[in-house]
């Protein structure tokens, strides 16, 4: 099953779709299991400020990236320490 | 809304939001429910075009008589047709989540009114109570009943946002709001319009907290017009097709609209989606963040969305539920079902909602809500936005991926100034230029610039012209922000950037739109959508420059003191050389900015939407002096880039505490 633009969800793993790399089994967290970049909310685009003058609290980019070919497959906005979103869990057909 | 496994008996629109449960009839109001199941093929399209052209004309009677800008430029407003029992027949091409708060506060009514005013031909009620259901206070609501031989046949619905209906804050958003007290008033279900004719007591206490009373007059009438051309169209349908035709095309048009979606949702796995977003700075003064969630469960052909895990209500970022579950429809009509032309009421019947209460999403009445136009609407529109694409893009179906956008911008950004002319005439100037818009990534295009906003479809950018001539105020320019548009493989649609100065009179700006979190999130690797700024300068050199025959093309050309804005800030006075620039933001991209084919970035480059030092350091395309593809630079630049990502990378574990990992249980 083809989720999104670079992911193969089978019965049992999940792969990435440019190089086939495994990334996590079916039953586990996918992004918990991917290599992750995190940096200030100044990474996330150009137009970005720090949030210091902004917010008490301090805010994170995070980019998961595949570990066989370094495809960027998901980014989230953090504060951080917060968990990682789960973005989606599918039942298999 | 299926009430199953949700008790809705305490959301009863006092305290909590009014949530209606299983809907029969209710007692003092006498229900048309006969219908014609045996509809010939051409007389059912006649009479569903000829409902659909009844809304339009309802919107398109608004448009001639409204004259608040915001109604009359923006097309601030919506028009809905309901059957006997308040399901949709019908939503308007405006704005989209209005709809979502008309078939609640019409079984409201029809359960608090029905007896004690009572429900009668030639009533029409008035309300912006969003504890009742609407979006906030200015958006104010007027539905009539649609007799036929004595009983309600049908109902006619408008919401139309009007300039000023009173609270703290000139323009009626409130970001100082502590709660519903600083708000403006919130005024229950009254009948404003008994056997046709305007009740004058009820229209004075209206307009009484009102900055601009004439406004709220003149668009009562508009909104009343509406209604009554919309109620007229109805009865001469009934007159030419008989009323059991009518209504028979009335439950064809929602039972085929439930088929349509069914049959959509068995392409797609069941499964969970889920968005998270942060709010900051929930009032003036305060400087938290705010994490709100939304989660889509897809059981079979039912779709079920929660706000678990959104933050507890908090000063003025909050949002009626009824704008919440609007927000919702809007998505999911625009997305899930665009060809059924706003025939939502198919599409209602298979989706149910399960509100946390006294949270951000879902508040109790004591709750500030004014401003959630500008907040929280928004992040909502674009939460659903993103959980709905995102289910829509695990489908195997090309029609339903293809049909996937990323999110729209989570802020509606705009300026809220009010004063006096050079004549000693008082104004509300609410600039919403912002609505010249931005649309999201498909997995086959880029989003745009300039292109509206999806929930808002018939929406207009204002003409500068028509702002200079209301204002004391001078455009220097109206133009694309280049680099705001998230990067992916396909790219969100730019937003925007406007500027201008005082042109006499004077005025203050009691809302402006500044905000350091990116809040519009990204899909599968794409970035996320821009930020608002507000730039103001004050003393500034500009008129010096006009006086030198110079018109400075950006803010950085112009020297002059600098006044730091935050989101929700005080109102700041704008001296007679004050001059600000704001942007509306992006929508988010898609998909792996390297992954993007080099040719686009190449144009985008040419077009001013993306930058050089993007190109190269987000997208890994090298451009030459000339600014073709540089194609073995490229291949270098992009190798390089994915070996630093993987070298910069690090666990999950090593960012997040081990037990809290992943929020919610299970795995994606």
């Amino acid at each position: 099953m083809h989720v999104g633009p670079s992911l193969d969800v089978g019965e049992s793993d999940v792969s990435c779709s440019h190089c086939d790399e495994h990334l996590a089994g079916t039953d586990e967290s996918l992004k918990t299991q991917l290599p992750v970049r995190e940096g200030p909310i100044t990474n996330a685009g150009p137009t970005m400020v720090d949030e210091d003058r902004f917010v008490s609290e301090e805010m994170v980019f995070r980019e998961f990236f595949c570990p066989g070919c370094g495809a960027l497959l998901f980014t989230e906005t953090a504060r951080k320490g917060d968990p990682v979103l789960e973005e989606f869990r599918i039942e298999a057909e | 809304m299926s009430t199953e496994e949700f008790d809705p008996s305490r959301w009863d629109g006092r305290d909590l939001p009014y949530i209606p449960g299983e809907f029969s009839d209710p007692d003092g109001v006498a229900l048309h429910d006969d219908y014609d199941a045996d509809i010939d093929p051409v007389t059912y399209e006649v009479v569903r075009h000829s409902l659909w052209n009844i809304n339009r004309e309802a919107g398109e009677t608004i448009q001639n008589l409204a004259v608040s800008p915001i109604a009359l430029i923006t097309r601030d407003f919506q028009t809905g047709i309901l059957t006997e029992s308040a399901e949709f027949v019908f939503f308007g091409q405006y704005l989209q989540y209005f709809s979502g708060t008309m078939d609640i506060f019409t079984k409201w009514i029809m359960e608090n009114r029905a007896e004690d005013p009572g429900i009668e031909p030639g009533d029409m009620f008035l309300h912006n109570d969003p504890t009742v259901g609407t979006p906030h206070q200015p958006d104010v609501a007027l539905v009539a009943p649609v007799f036929h031989e004595e009983k309600v046949f049908a109902w006619v619905s408008n919401l139309i946002h009007q300039n000023d209906v009173g609270g703290t804050v000139p323009g009626s958003f409130c970001p100082n709001a502590v709660d519903t007290y600083w708000d403006p008033p919130s005024i229950p279900p009254i009948k404003i319009v008994e056997g046709g004719e305007i009740s004058t007591e009820k229209e004075d206490l209206y307009r009484r907290q009102s900055r601009t009373p004439q406004n709220l007059s003149m668009d009562l009438r508009a909104g009343i017009a509406a209604n009554e051309r919309a109620k007229g169209r109805i009865e001469e349908l009934i007159e030419k097709y008989g009323a059991t035709t009518v209504k028979g095309v009335m439950r064809r048009l929602n039972d085929s609209g439930q088929e349509s979606i069914k049959e959509t949702l068995s392409k797609i796995p069941d499964g969970t989606w889920r968005e998270r977003a942060y709010q900051e700075r929930s009032m003036t003064g305060d400087d938290g963040v705010y994490p709100l969630e939304l989660t889509l469960t897809k059981e079979g052909d039912e779709l079920t969305f929660s706000n678990e895990g959104t933050s507890e209500q908090a000063g003025a970022i909050n949002q009626p539920f009824a704008a919440w579950r609007g927000t919702i429809l809007s998505a999911a009509n625009v997305l899930l079902q665009p060809e059924q032309m706003g025939a939502t009421g198919g599409l209602v019947r298979q989706l149910n909602f399960r509100p946390e209460p006294r949270t951000i999403t879902a508040p109790d009445h004591t709750a500030a809500v004014s401003p959630s136009g500008i907040y929280s609407n928004q992040v909502s529109l674009s939460m659903a936005n993103s959980v709905i694409s995102k289910m829509m893009l695990s489908s195997q179906d090309e029609e339903i991926r293809n049909g996937a956008m990323t999110p729209t911008s989570a802020q509606w950004q705009c300026h809220i100034g009010d004063g006096f002319t050079d004549d000693g005439e008082y104004f509300l100037a609410p600039m919403t230029n912002c609505m010249m818009g931005s649309t999201g990534a498909t997995p086959k295009r880029d989003g745009r610039f300039a292109n509206g906003h999806m929930w808002i479809p018939e929406a207009r950018g204002p003409n500068t012209e028509e702002y200079e001539q209301s204002w004391p105020i001078l455009y220097l320019y109206v133009k694309e922000h280049g680099d705001t548009g998230g990067a992916g493989e396909r790219r969100g649609g730019n937003g925007g950037k406007i500027c201008y100065t005082m042109h006499g009179g004077e005025m203050e700006l009691g809302v402006y739109t500044t905000d350091a979190i990116p809040k519009t999130p990204g899909l599968f690797g794409g970035y996320p959508g821009s930020r608002g700024e507000t730039v103001v300068l004050q003393d500034s050199d500009v008129k010096d420059r006009f006086a030198a025959g110079e018109l400075p093309t950006d803010i950085t050309e112009i020297d002059g003191e600098n006044v730091e804005t935050v989101g929700k800030g005080p109102a700041i006075e704008l001296d007679d050389d004050g001059i600000t620039e704001w942007w509306w933001a992006g929508c988010s991209g898609y998909g792996d900015p390297a992954h993007r084919d080099p040719e686009l970035v190449a144009t985008d480059v040419r077009q001013g939407g993306v930058t050089v030092e993007t190109a190269e350091s987000v997208y890994g395309v090298v451009l030459t002096d000339d600014g073709d593809v540089d194609g073995e630079a490229t291949e270098s630049r992009r190798e390089a880039l994915f070996e630093q990502r993987l070298d910069e990378a690090t666990t999950v574990d090593d960012i997040v505490a081990g037990d809290e990992a992943v929020e919610a249980g299970g795995g994606d």
